[in-house]
Formats: structure tokens, sequence, C-alpha cells
């Protein structure tokens, strides 16, 4: 667990003062991240941990100047997909496929519920977001919480997930209309919803053998 | 057998075919997103500048954006993970 061996003292010293000033600092959104992929508290603080740990050890390979935050995201969340992906209490979530199919459809029930608006954002309390944001298959959810809620840029969760910005793009854009599918959903079950203020399209029918 | 998928809820008064419709969309979400690609288009910039509807999407993006953060944070990490961490990595300074 040591960063090397070989090196002196002062070094050493050097090297975990630079880790706490730049890299400690980031433990509350590192445990958000975590906290929002694993949906338990323990499991979070484990991997948070780890993150921490890979990271002291590989602390020699982090450019200094760059950006340390999206450096430790990426440790967490490669962590997660080796370790903790398959265990991790995760509600049932949209199948991927299933979701695949329904956005290629091309149609949201929420892009034009114009009215709607405050009515269900009036409505919503953090249980329903976090709800729904917990439906979608993780790699969506991953992509919302970076952009989000952490306000990264596109070219920094195209590292963190090792994806083109390209697909960063339109896979926030398929997240994203897929929670507003949950939360509208969610909207017209508690009855947020006014028949007058909104008007029915053709339904969009697919052929399902 | 036919099964209706997304249908639903639509406000009246768009003035694009639905195609139009999502890729407006999608490059608000991506203008919200501080994407240089879209801001930087010109084009783009003025037909939204010019159209009721899209302003009124722009602000429904904002919104839900707005939405999605203020709900999602406020979790608290616990003193004993940090100490934690921090007691870890203090042994391989002995």
């Amino acid at each position: 667990m040591i960063p090397d061996e070989t090196m002196s003292p002062a070094e050493k010293a050097e090297i975990d003062a630079f880790f706490e000033s730049e890299m400690m600092v980031h433990i509350r959104p590192l445990y958000h991240f975590a906290f929002r992929l694993t949906n338990d508290e323990d499991d979070a603080n484990d991997l948070v941990q780890d993150t921490f740990l890979k990271a002291y050890r590989f602390i020699k390979s982090f450019e200094r100047g760059s950006n340390a935050k999206a450096w430790l995201f990426r440790i967490l969340k490669n962590s997660f997909i080796n370790n903790y992906r398959k265990n991790s209490k995760e509600p049932s979530q949209i199948d991927y496929e299933e979701a695949e199919n329904f956005l290629n459809t091309g149609i949201s029930s929420w892009s034009e519920s114009i009215d709607l608006r405050d009515k269900l954002f009036r409505g919503l309390v953090g249980d329903e977001i976090t709800n729904a944001l917990n439906l979608l298959p993780v790699d969506f959810k991953t992509v919302i919480i970076l952009c989000d809620i952490e306000e990264f840029s596109y070219e920094e969760i195209a590292k963190i997930t090792d994806i083109p910005v390209g697909t960063v793009r339109s896979r926030l854009h398929r997240a994203r209309k897929l929670l507003k599918d949950q939360l509208a959903e969610y909207a017209r079950k508690m009855g947020y919803s006014t028949e007058d203020e909104l008007v029915d399209i053709p339904a969009l029918e697919t052929e399902i053998e | 057998m036919k099964e209706k998928l997304g249908a639903g809820l639509r406000k009246q008064g768009s003035p694009y075919s639905d195609t139009e419709c999502e890729d407006i969309i999608r490059k608000l979400e991506a203008m919200l997103d501080g994407d240089q690609d879209v801001t930087q288009d010109k084009d783009f910039m003025e037909k939204v500048n010019n159209c009721e509807y899209c302003l009124e999407q722009y602000e429904i993006e904002k919104s839900f954006k707005e939405l999605v953060k203020a709900k999602l944070r406020g979790l608290v990490v616990s003193n004993s993970l940090i100490q934690s961490i921090k007691s870890k990595l203090s042994l391989h300074r002995d």
C-alpha cells in the first residue's frame, strides 16, 4: 500500500500532504456517487475506502495539475464495475434492451407536457427521484449523476466512463428521457395531470409478435 | 398483437415534427450542460431565441436538471469513514 518503497521520507511526506489536500477533499462527492451506485451505506463506505486506498497506491501515476476529482471518480467507477456491481443491492431495473427499444420509438410522454411541469415538480420529493433513478440501467444512472449532480463536462464524463463524447451525449439524452418518463408516470398515478391541459397524441403502435 | 408504447401526453402547439422536437430537446439539454458544440451553433441559438415553443421547452429542461440536482444532493459522509481512510493511510506513513 505504499506508493513506492524506495522513496525517501521527505518524498513520502510530500505525497501524503498532496494526497490529503488534493484527493481527500473529494470524499463527499465520491461518497454520493458510491451511494447512488450501490444503494447501500456499507457498500458505499467500502467502495469509497477502496477508491482512496487504490488512489494512494497509484498516486505516482496521477498527473499533477490534471483533474483529481475526475481521476478519483474513474477509479471508483471501475472498482464498482469490478467488485460491487454483481452484489449491489439494486432494485430490479428497467431492462436495458427494453429501454433502448422504447427510446428508439422516439416519443417521450414528458417532453411536451409543459403545463404538467409545475404540478409535477411541486409534488415530487427526493424519494421519487431516487426511486426513478434507481430503476435506470447503471450506465444511464452513472451519466446522470456525473453530469447533473457532479457537473462534470462531457469530456470529463467520457474519460471517467471510458466512452466517446458522442456516446456521453446520446446516453445522457436517453437516460433523461427514461427518467422523465418514470417521473411522468409517477405524476399520472398521483393525479397531477389534468385531462383538459393535455391532448392525446396518436398512440405509437409497435408490432409485437 | 399491437401494444401502445409512449402514448399519452403531448402539449398542443408544437410547430415541429416529432423528429425535429427530439433533436431540439437533445440540443437544449446539451446547451444546459454547457456543451460548446451547441452554444456555438449560431443557427440553433437563433432558432431557439425566436421560437416560443423552444423557449418553453428550454425552461422545462432547465427545471428538470435543477430538480434532479436539488433532490439528489444532501447525503452526509460519516466521520467514521473519513477517519478510517485517514487512519489506514497514516499507517502507511509509519
